[in-house]
């Protein structure tokens, strides 16, 4: 029998299977993709060029490694980097858990009723924007006449300034944060608890089982790799902090805690028209962000087994 | 008492349903306090004698927040960024994910990883905002369509959602018809899979209703603002904006007296803003609980 060539093989399965269709359906998201996405990538060299809009990206001249000296040499450096990790770590930290502990919790509740009630009422401040939320905030965090302070006030406490507060803001952050997406981050938690074998509960009961003992011994081994799945992408994101949140919640006296790298490329390069000195920051922040995630994901393959890729 | 519960399940349980209990009341409290308070007359408010239910009511603070004009331009674009761009990303986003779905795709692979990266690495701010500059969408209704109008996390959903519909039956049957994939797709998966149209409409508007990010770097004319930039300048800060400044400006009253209608109006604003979204959420509950449940089955 004659092996048919590559070309026919191609053709056979372009033509003769229609698989042409199939590349006719996604083309348009690939050309939306290319534009939006990739051809950016390659606006990525004006963080080794001096470019201003009046030249263009091909005729602005090389400085190489220039914009990413002054950054590192710069006080700025240290700052970000530090309130930055510093966000990431106490919101991995302290978010983590509240989704967890609450969609073990709803597991176990035995009325339907309550359960779905609760479900609808946490998981509703996450159709609050982000905006309304920073605006809450501000109106309850207002010394003047904010609710917090009428209270304190109530009790004898002198009023403080949450939103204009360096020493407040990553609290104040973090427990927002909390409050918003706790049952949100919840439901996925939910639904990888209803695909554990039921014969699992049954046979635990038989043998004495507490609701704490099963948890620990069939709960969590069951929902481990979607916990370690959504860790992952959590490290992986370490150095992108929610900057629409941290702008919005940005105020003259909290600067020295609330300025983190996605805050502080949108001032240099939109406010005041470094391009590529705000290009460098960014590329800076989104090589450590890769590489951490590639770290992390291979550290958790070798210890759990669980991995993205 | 259940058979098979101990002593100690009976404890879990009261714990359990007091910190669930504790749990919603943590969440429901600050929203029940805007209502009120936006229902209150504003010094019962501002002096905290505002608790459980609204006093003095008074309504005058929503009829300024409904004759104030930027706010309804706002409400105006936003609906059609959230339709119109609702509907454009959700049509793209359903065919690419359907040659995602099938395993005999041969550009299957690649195409993932394609998208995959996107991911996990980006251009960045400022060379995004020159391709869209040079594209000539600054400051036009196409900005915010088109910039993040793709959410590969939504593709991978809707894939995963066509994979466990498709009946290969059938589209062995529309093979032998000469419809091929066309045929298939249109005639029979996509008919059947009205619950992740229906998702994918319903991630994509909320997200456009809600963001805000966008706006503020590709827009600058009022006159294309989404709703969330006119709340920023009205809800975002603890000082009178310019905004506020207009928004009172039927008052002719001292400073102070602006502080306080200013603060209190606050509230009207976040009910009129928030609403929508939160019926919506209401109303198709279990559409947003589905779409969460698929995005999180790994594959």
């Amino acid at each position: 029998m004659e092996r048919p060539n590559t070309l026919e093989r191609i053709k056979k399965r372009l033509i003769d299977r229609h698989e042409w269709q199939l590349y006719l359906f996604i083309l348009p998201v690939v050309v939306f993709f290319i534009i939006l996405h990739y051809v950016p990538m390659y606006g990525i060299v004006i963080a080794f060029k001096r470019y201003s809009p009046s030249r263009t990206i091909w005729g602005s001249p090389w400085v190489g490694l220039l914009y990413f000296e002054k950054f590192f040499s710069s006080a700025m450096f240290g700052q970000l980097m530090w309130n930055t990790i510093y966000l990431s770590f106490y919101q991995l930290l302290v978010f983590f858990p509240f989704p967890l502990i609450l969609a073990l919790m709803l597991n176990y509740t035995n009325s339907k009723g309550m359960k779905g009630f609760a479900q609808t009422v946490t998981y509703a401040p996450h159709f609050i924007s982000i905006v309304v939320l920073v605006g809450m905030l501000f109106l309850f965090g207002s010394p003047s006449s904010g609710l917090i302070n009428v209270l304190l006030k109530k009790a004898g406490i002198e009023s403080v300034n949450f939103m204009g507060s360096n020493a407040w803001f990553p609290h104040i952050f973090v427990f927002s944060q909390v409050w918003q997406n706790t049952g949100y981050q919840a439901i996925i938690f939910l639904a990888s608890l209803t695909a554990v074998d039921l014969s699992l509960y049954e046979a635990a009961t038989i043998d004495g089982a507490t609701k704490l003992q099963k948890i620990f011994k069939i709960d969590i081994p069951a929902i481990m790799p979607t916990i370690v799945t959504m860790l992952l992408l959590q490290v992986g994101k370490m150095l992108n902090v929610d900057t629409q949140k941290a702008l919005l919640m940005q105020t003259a006296l909290n600067l020295d805690a609330s300025e983190i790298f996605g805050t502080y490329v949108y001032k240099i390069g939109l406010i005041d028209a470094q391009f590529s000195y705000s290009t460098a920051i960014n590329l800076f922040q989104n090589v450590i962000n890769l590489a951490l995630l590639v770290c992390v994901n291979a550290a958790s393959r070798k210890l759990t087994e669980e991995s993205l890729w | 008492m259940k058979i098979g519960e101990t002593g100690q399940d009976r404890v879990f349980n009261a714990v359990t349903y007091s910190c669930i209990i504790v749990a919603c009341l943590l969440v429901l409290y600050p929203l029940y306090f805007i209502v009120i308070a936006s229902l209150s007359d504003p010094q019962y408010v501002l002096n905290g004698e505002v608790f459980l239910w609204p006093r003095g009511l008074n309504l005058s603070g929503y009829g300024r927040i409904l004759r104030y004009k930027p706010l309804w331009v706002g409400y105006r674009n936003s609906l059609f960024y959230a339709v119109v761009g609702g509907f454009l990303s959700s049509a793209l986003t359903l065919l690419a994910a359907y040659p995602l779905s099938r395993s005999d795709f041969s550009g299957r692979k690649a195409f993932t990883a394609f998208l995959l990266i996107t991911m996990f690495f980006s251009g960045g701010l400022i060379p995004q905002y020159i391709v869209v500059n040079a594209l000539g969408l600054r400051n036009t209704y196409g900005a915010l369509i088109a910039v993040g109008g793709i959410h590969v996390m939504n593709l991978f959903i809707a894939s995963s959602f066509f994979r466990s519909t498709s009946i290969t039956e059938l589209y062995e049957a529309c093979q032998l018809d000469g419809y091929a994939h066309f045929g298939y797709f249109f005639k029979i998966l996509l008919p059947i899979s009205t619950p992740i149209v229906i998702v994918m409409l319903l991630f994509y508007g909320v997200w456009q209703w809600n963001d805000f990010f966008r706006a503020l770097i590709y827009l600058d004319k009022p006159e294309f603002y989404p709703i969330q930039l006119v709340l920023r300048d009205l809800l975002a800060s603890s000082q009178i904006t310019g905004a506020m400044v207009e928004l009172l400006s039927e008052d002719q009253g001292a400073y102070a007296e602006m502080l306080k209608a200013a603060e209190s109006m606050k509230y009207g604003i976040i009910i009129v803003a928030s609403v929508p979204m939160l019926l919506l959420y209401l109303v198709l509950q279990r559409y947003f609980v589905k779409g969460i449940t698929m995005g999180s089955v790994k594959g």
